[in-house]
């Protein structure tokens, strides 16, 4: 891992300015959303296991979108300045799901996000294959890479 | 309701037993199978969040063949068998040392079929050994990265969202010179788990 990356687990959420790589490993039915202010050069990632639950918490879109705003707010980015991305939202084992967890999560980040008014202006999601996702915050650039497809930027 | 974050000692000692029960018999099968020695680890229990039982297993990042299957019956659950992916292609040159064509599409068959019969010989043990009905699914494989792997056949399954209980056994069937191992979890349901315990008096 490079100094400038920094990992951001199941269930939480970073929000950093300037030279910071974020980074999601290993991202199958959960969803990453990203939320960027370009002129501030400001970004958050959060990597949210479900679409919802009984608390409001970072492992769900609401809690995490909510969340990734108010610290961005602290750093002095209006809302209206937010543009997001979202990547994951896998069905790993085809023909195995129960409860399309992947498909749901897609679905309430979009959601959630258009409570806000944030803008989703690029999206990798479902497939059937896992990504590692790479924030980078300086020019706002997610790369994806997955085992089975490569590198991709969004 | 069990509560599988506050299981006793006794408990947690009956339940790595059944395990250590079902991988003997799966290392057996697997034996047989290849002609050759192989060696089972003495079971892990892990517990936790998603993401700290991820960790204890491998790199998130770590590519890996995986074997998914589930159980239906009296007990309920799914088992995922996870082959580092150098292993994978080892075992199965062990396994049919002559394949020349179409190489992935037999290598793939041969490790969904290798896994078929470590899961059934495995279940069916401790079928036999708690008195109760386990009839597996056919199994899943896929290739990809292990982080991604696990989380979603737990999330996809779990009911405990993000709490896991699983039972990991670790199979070596490599030369003494050439270590080579395999993953088996064992992830049973909260209900399959205190019907297991039950049936091992050990019910609080």
């Amino acid at each position: 891992m490079k100094e400038n990356e920094l990992r951001v687990g199941i269930g939480e959420v970073q929000v950093k300015q300037g030279d910071q790589i974020l980074v999601a490993y290993g991202v199958g039915s959960c969803v990453v959303i990203i939320l960027y202010d370009e002129e501030k050069r400001i970004g958050g990632l959060a990597h949210c296991l479900l679409p919802s639950g009984n608390k409001n918490s970072l492992k769900y879109p609401k809690g995490a979108i909510e969340e990734i705003i108010r610290q961005m707010s602290i750093f002095g980015v209006r809302k209206n300045r937010i543009v997001a991305k979202i990547v994951g939202g896998a069905t790993m084992f085809n023909g195995f799901e129960r409860h399309a967890i992947g498909r749901r999560n897609i679905k309430r980040a979009r959601e959630e996000l258009e409570k806000h008014n944030i803008p989703v202006i690029a999206e990798d999601v479902f497939g059937t294959w896992g990504r590692s996702i790479f924030f980078n915050i300086l020019n706002g650039e997610v790369r994806i890479n997955s085992y089975r497809h490569g590198n991709k930027i969004l | 309701m069990i509560d599988a974050k506050r299981l006793t000692p006794e408990q947690l000692d009956a339940l790595r037993e059944v395990a250590n029960i079902g991988s003997g018999h799966a290392a057996t099968s697997l034996s047989q199978l290849m002609g050759k020695k192989v060696m089972v680890r003495v079971p892990k229990i892990l517990t936790g969040p998603l993401e700290e039982v991820i960790l204890k297993i491998a790199d998130p990042n770590d590519v890996v063949v995986s074997v998914l299957l589930y159980f239906l019956g009296d007990l309920t659950g799914r088992t995922l068998l996870l082959y580092p992916f150098e292993e994978a292609q080892e075992l199965t040159t062990l396994l049919m040392p002559t394949v020349q064509d179409n190489v992935t599409e037999v290598q793939e068959s041969l490790l969904k079929e290798v896994s078929n019969i470590l899961s059934c010989s495995y279940m069916n043990s401790l079928g036999e050994l708690l008195g109760l009905l386990i009839l597996p699914s056919v199994p899943g494989m896929i290739v990809d990265m292990v982080g991604a792997v696990l989380s979603s056949v737990v999330l996809e399954f779990g009911r405990e969202k993000d709490f896991i209980f699983c039972v990991e056994t670790e199979f070596d069937f490599g030369d003494a010179g050439k270590p080579l191992s395999a993953f088996f979890l064992l992830l049973p349901d909260t209900t399959s788990l205190e019907a297991i315990l039950k049936k091992l008096n050990l019910e609080k």
